[in-house]
């Protein structure tokens, strides 16, 4: 079962032990945030805060799918499902998107305030992280916006933060798909850009936000496909975007094309706070509207934070499609969470460097998000951590086994190691580290032979070591 | 928006109960924070343009102000001025104390365009 709203996804996370409501009086300004920080770092539950200071009657769910388990909640598995299975599901869903259909109108249209009515700071807006440049109350959202040239709606999950009580500043990235169609068709005709930031849709409506999905295609069937029933779309509020009807909070506004504002600096999902500042986007806001008691949904981001899942997770799929579409004999992909999507390993059929030489390629073509990929043979499973550290360290040559490319405009300006500099211009590299024997070294003569249980000892010693284990009462 | 939560949605009611320590309420007067990109070149000086948030309690918390200011680095208070957190562009506090005096308050929204400086904005502002 899959969910038609957050609601129920949160009574689901309650019920399997996944959620826990924090009733004591807890300040947005630092406290929620640094306590939720602290619970995503320790792989806890989620948090619902339903006692903010200055916010009676509201409340913050704070990293709705920063854990595999909720993941594997909010897609209708149980709990405890595999990650691998959980990629497989995502992998399988994918591929039958559900175009959304369009109702009337949705819950959030109980609340409604427009133009002079519009105050930013009647919403719960969490100082996130301190040092951080404002509060945001775009994190764990979902941006709608629209190509007039072909009509195409994107749904994104980028980052706002209140300016001032009817303007929003934000960052999407200028390499994403809200940032290339503003810089592509908005800003060449001097015309503000529609956007429509949801807040708090059914958890599978923020997956396909979060989705490494092609420019042109539609999250909201992807949404459709994850859930296995068609999104119910209505029209924001004060404008003719089709927003989630199950959000809890609609903030609808136009970029504008020729006024900007102070953004960030902001702690980001890879972990760090890299200093990037002062070169976004600024929204005029036009309309709010929200349920009754609204639950504002926050992506408390830093080291295991909700995108350190869900982008991964999307992320893998849509690298090993990718890697298919061009030849390469890929097995698994796995972006591990701890590697705050900077970091893939890639499990190929057959390896070598002109393989991996060809990975890299294609995984650097356009954007290039990930800095480093790990190539492992088949043998190898990209979900295990230990497997994977075991290959790199010991299969990995280190002079003819790394591969660098180095580009420039399409790079992560939000990379860490990067310098200001690098940043700034989107410069940067990705290294491949080849962990796979060369293919040239002969199977029978040349290529080690791995020292371990599964690999070393015959079939019928395997299975008389496992019929006697209990026996001579090893655990 | 008074009530309380609601959350008859839930299944069953369980929380973690009691009133937590907020440790983040202002002990003095709250003055502002503002963000620089280059700390050393931050000396005293007037005709500075800054984006200046405030740190007053409450729901305002926070909200932005372009202006054009003084600032001053002295142990004590200068009259007429506020208190003044700097930080920078990673968000790491530049040790002060600094002041600061807003000489003109500048329109909320900069002129430029998507993925322009803002600080090139405020410095093209013209100063007295």
């Amino acid at each position: 079962m899959t969910f038609p709203e957050l609601r129920s996804f949160m009574a689901a996370l309650q019920g399997s032990g996944d959620l826990i409501a924090v009733d004591g009086s807890v300040d947005w300004d630092l406290e929620l945030g640094a306590i939720s920080r602290r619970m995503g770092e320790r792989d806890g539950p989620t948090l619902w805060f339903t006692n903010v200071r200055d916010y009676p009657g509201q409340s913050v769910l704070a990293n709705p799918l920063a854990t595999w388990r909720r993941t594997a909640i909010a897609l209708g598995l149980a709990p405890e499902t595999a990650v691998q299975t959980i990629h497989q599901t995502y992998e399988q869903r994918e591929a039958m998107p559900l175009a959304p259909v369009e109702i009337p109108q949705g819950g959030f249209q109980a609340n409604l305030r427009q133009g002079d009515q519009v105050d930013l700071t009647e919403l719960i807006a969490p100082m996130v992280h301190e040092g951080d440049g404002g509060r945001y109350i775009g994190t764990w959202d979902l941006v709608v916006s629209r190509d007039p040239r072909s009509g195409w709606t994107n749904w994104g999950a980028y980052r706002f933060m209140l300016h001032d009580e009817r303007t929003l500043t934000g960052w999407p990235r200028p390499t994403s798909h809200l940032g290339t169609v503003l810089r592509e068709v908005y800003l060449p005709r001097h015309e503000p850009m529609p956007v429509a930031i949801v807040i708090g849709a059914d958890p599978l409506s923020h997956l396909a936000a979060c989705a490494t999905y092609a420019i042109g295609r539609d999250e909201a069937a992807l949404a459709g496909g994850l859930a296995g029933v068609p999104v119910a779309v209505c029209r924001a509020p004060a404008c003719d975007l089709l927003v989630p009807a199950n959000a809890e909070i609609v903030i609808s506004g136009n970029v504008l094309p020729d006024a900007i504002g102070m953004e960030g600096p902001y702690g980001e999902y890879s972990g760090f706070r890299t200093g990037e500042m002062g070169c976004g986007v600024l929204v005029d806001v036009t309309a709010i509207a929200y349920r009754n008691d609204p639950v504002h949904t926050l992506d408390c981001t830093g080291f295991k934070d909700d995108a350190a899942i869900v982008t991964a997770l999307t992320g893998a799929v849509a690298v090993k499609r990718r890697l298919e579409r061009h030849g390469i004999p890929v097995r698994d992909v796995y972006l591990p969470p701890e590697g705050a999507v900077h970091t893939a390993i890639v499990s190929v059929s057959d390896g070598g460097p002109t393989v991996v030489k060809t990975i890299l390629d294609v995984l650097t073509a356009r954007r290039a998000l990930l800095s480093k990929i790990i190539v492992v043979d088949g043998d190898v499973d990209v979900f295990a951590m230990d497997e994977v550290m075991h290959a790199f360290s010991t299969r990995c040559h280190p002079g003819r086994g790394i591969h660098v490319a180095s580009y420039s405009g399409r790079g992560n300006g939000l990379t860490p190691s990067y310098s200001p500099e690098e940043r700034a211009t989107l410069s940067g590299a990705t290294v491949a580290f080849d962990c796979t024997w060369p293919p040239d070294w002969d199977s029978a003569t040349r290529v080690p032979v791995r020292a371990a249980f599964a690999d070393t000892y015959g079939e019928e010693l395997q299975q008389q070591v496992l019929e006697c284990w209990s026996a001579l009462g090893l655990p | 928006m008074s009530r309380a939560v609601d959350r008859t949605f839930l299944p069953e009611h369980t929380s973690t109960g009691g009133e937590l320590m907020n440790t983040n309420q202002p002990a003095t007067e709250a003055g502002y924070e503002t963000f620089v990109r280059n700390p050393s070149e931050m000396h005293p000086a007037s005709d500075l343009a800054l984006v200046l948030r405030d740190l007053a309690p409450g729901r305002r918390k926070y909200l932005a102000q372009n202006v054009i200011a003084h600032i001053v680095c002295a142990d004590t208070r200068p009259s007429g001025f506020a208190p003044l957190r700097m930080r920078t562009a990673v968000g790491n506090e530049v040790p002060g104390p600094w002041w600061v005096r807003v000489q003109t308050v500048l329109p909320a929204r900069l002129p430029g365009a998507p993925y322009t400086s803002v600080f090139d904005a405020l410095d093209a502002f013209p100063r007295d």
